[in-house]
């Protein structure tokens, strides 16, 4: 019974631990200094040397690609928990505060703002002039009468109440969408020339297990280079067994989507085409300035082309060559190297020739499939929508007793609002009025 | 119409408004050096007449370019000023603190000048990058760091009134400054306005960026200095429930939650180069 009392107790400490709004805090600076460390130190880099003592620290906390480590992972998984435990603690209070009005106050004097005056006048011409004056300042009114005394009670933008549990209910859908698509979203990226086609599980990236669900043949049918005031488009189909589902253009801000799955032209970049002749057989190559500096001739293992000065000119294309025998771990010797323009030929070495076809203009695009993202989006706004009805309304609360003494009334003021000094200047005002009616 | 378009008459309307922005933050300084003594209602007029110049130039570019746009770093900074003088002047009229001018009216003064240093032509703008989301975004971004550059100024007053009350409490330049109360809650106000903008600006550059590269979020540079001052103002708005910290911490806040947007819009394109 008592280890029972004790498991319960220790499980209530651990939610008010993961409900606390400081464990939120400090998570919040957590998070924030590691996505600073995540921009100041070099990102994307590979592994570094794993014999040194540093290096092997850096790789266990993944300094060099901070946003995907466990510990970020983790620290963002904490936070989206302690926005959970804060949701489901504060949320029925709030929601009570507002359905149902505080109508009575114990003390006046405990208030904020408060002022306890006399007035020679009748209740009845009095209730009359504090329901006009709350309404006035356009206050929710609500009375009733015990006894002697008349009790007031007004509020206005009490929506104010529900905007931070719709900014969290909106952060937690954004960070449901969030995992949703860690879990479920894949994307990947081809260079699109006229004519080729890919299958998109070749291209995507898979986050967990093969998530191709269903496998698309995507053909490119036209890839149009930009001019001086013409954007780079594509003319895409998606064929799905073996037929055309859908055709349409792809450009920037123009996804071109079919059954969730959205393909991006997402960049443009000039090249050059070089074909590989080995053995009779030809290979066409796509070369970049900072595209891989390397091919391995088809069908040689033996046998491989680095590339270097790759000038994309669409008049005079050129990239410098050398072809090397062995391979990058154990060493290469050269045995031919150059400079290949348009029209030019290398001689036949080992059944090789290299032959530059000319300049390519290559559309990059990008597939993805995120089926989070419809939730990332809805609660991003929610969360601001909560965050326009939590910060821009001032939710303020005011009482009023009016009790007849004999020929005059004691009339109880107070109330108090978030931004106190507005309130004082509207508090004094009501106050104003009811005194200056009744000549008090 | 060539007359519009040509450079001199931007560079005069640019020039305008410098000189007018100078103007009044050295009067808004003899203001509160010599406790009003001096000329008290040239610096207002001089600031509108700087927004006036501040206006025309940003139309004047906006004609150029033949769109509702905004294109680059001038465009943004023009904005970004533009919103910041007119949150002032809002404040100044509402609650009769002219003294924020001579933080706010230096900051726009520097700004200006950047500006014009670092002045890019009118380019027409690239349809393709652009798109109704980066408008909201770009115009929402430069209208929440406007307003939060008046927080800034309203904390930064604050700490020069908590200084002063500390240090010499019966001197001119204290008695000048208002209520340690009032600067404290007009701050909080002001970034109570700011803050669910600033949001919006990144949850509409997050629909650009998903719409244009299928990512809402890559954590770039700039995505995660948005982020990092996001959580700076979040920081802010959860200490003050929790800890209660008002006053010279809240200050202290307010002021570093705007250097961490300096940082985003700034320090992003000169310390981290190429991630803009």
């Amino acid at each position: 019974m008592v280890e029972a009392q004790e498991k319960h107790i220790s499980i209530s400490q651990v939610w008010r631990f993961l409900a606390s709004m400081r464990v939120g805090l400090v998570l919040m600076f957590l998070l924030a200094g590691a996505a600073s460390l995540g921009v100041l130190l070099p990102q994307g880099t590979t592994a570094v040397d794993q014999q040194d003592v540093f290096s092997k620290i850096k790789v266990f906390l993944g300094i060099n690609q901070i946003f995907a480590t466990w510990w970020f992972k983790v620290l963002a998984c904490l936070l989206g928990i302690n926005v959970i435990a804060c949701v489901f603690n504060r949320t029925g209070a709030v929601l009570h505060v507002f359905r149902y009005p505080h109508m009575r106050v114990n003390a006046f004097e405990r208030l904020k703002f408060n002022d306890t005056f006399t007035l020679k006048a009748g209740i009845h011409e009095l209730t009359e002039t504090v329901s006009q004056a709350l309404l006035a300042s356009r206050y929710r009114v609500m009375q009733s009468t015990e006894d002697e005394q008349v009790l007031f009670y007004g509020d206005k933008h009490r929506l104010a109440v529900l905007g931070p549990i719709i900014a969290h209910l909106g952060t937690l859908i954004l960070l449901a969408g969030v995992v949703w698509g860690s879990f479920a979203a894949y994307e990947g990226e081809v260079s699109a020339v006229p004519g080729a086609s890919f299958l998109l599980s070749k291209i995507a990236t898979h986050r967990t297990g093969n998530l191709i669900d269903p496998d698309f043949k995507i053909q490119v049918n036209e890839a149009k280079t930009p001019s001086v005031q013409s954007e780079p488009k594509g003319n895409l189909s998606f064929v799905e067994d073996g037929t055309v589902a859908l055709t349409g253009d792809v450009g920037f801000n123009s996804p071109l989507t079919y059954k969730n799955v959205s393909i991006y032209l997402v960049k443009f970049v000039n090249g050059v085409q070089v074909n590989i002749n080995y053995q009779g057989k030809t290979t066409p190559v796509i070369l970049t300035a900072s595209g891989p500096n390397h091919t391995q001739v088809p069908g040689n293992e033996k046998l491989m082309l680095l590339w270097s000065n790759v000038n994309p000119l669409t008049n005079r294309p050129s990239v410098d060559f050398r072809l090397v025998k062995g391979t990058l771990e154990t060493g290469t010797t050269v045995l031919q190297q150059g400079r290949l323009s348009t029209g030019t030929v290398t001689s036949s070495i080992e059944n090789l020739t290299v032959s530059l076809e000319g300049y390519r203009g290559i559309t990059i695009l990008r597939a993805v499939k995120n089926p989070g993202l419809g939730l990332v989006l809805g609660g991003a706004f929610l969360l601001v929508l909560g965050m326009f009805i939590s910060l821009m309304l001032s939710y303020r609360k005011i009482w009023v007793s009016l009790v007849q003494e004999g020929e005059q009334v004691l009339v109880s003021a107070g109330g108090y609002g978030k931004l106190k000094l507005d309130f004082e200047v509207e508090f004094n005002s009501l106050l104003e009025d009811i005194k200056g009616n009744q000549g008090g | 119409m060539a007359f519009i378009k040509s450079q001199n008459l931007e560079n005069a309307l640019l020039y305008f408004a410098v000189a007018s922005y100078l103007l009044a933050t050295l009067f808004y300084w003899a203001g509160f050096l010599t406790k009003n003594a001096v000329t008290p209602r040239y610096p207002v007029k001089l600031t509108v007449c700087g927004l006036l110049g501040n206006t025309l130039a940003i139309v004047v570019r906006l004609y150029k370019a033949g769109s509702f746009s905004i294109v680059d770093n001038t465009d943004f900074l023009l904005s970004f000023t533009w919103f910041a003088v007119f949150t002032g002047l809002l404040v100044i009229w509402r609650y009769r603190l002219k003294i924020i001018g001579i933080v706010l009216l230096s900051m726009v003064f520097a700004l200006l000048v950047y500006v014009l240093a670092t002045l890019e032509p009118v380019t027409a703008p690239l349809s393709f990058y652009g798109g109704d989301w980066l408008i909201g975004y770009l115009l929402t971004t430069a209208m929440s760091y406007g307003i939060f550059a008046v927080a800034f100024a309203v904390g930064v007053i604050y700490l020069m009134k908590d200084y002063l009350s500390k240090t010499n409490p019966r001197g001119i330049l204290t008695q000048g400054l208002p209520a340690l109360e009032l600067l404290e809650e007009l701050s909080y106000k002001i970034i109570c306005y700011g803050f669910p903008i600033f949001s919006l600006s990144i949850a509409f550059g997050a629909v650009w960026a998903n719409n244009l590269q299928g990512q809402y979020w890559d954590w770039t540079p700039k995505e995660t200095w948005s982020f990092i001052s996001w959580f700076a103002y979040v920081a802010y708005f959860h200490s003050r429930r929790l800890h209660g910290w008002r006053g010279t911490r809240s200050a202290w806040m307010a002021v570093m939650s705007f250097m961490a947007i300096l940082f985003t819009f700034f320090g992003v394109s000169y310390f981290l180069p190429g991630q803009i």
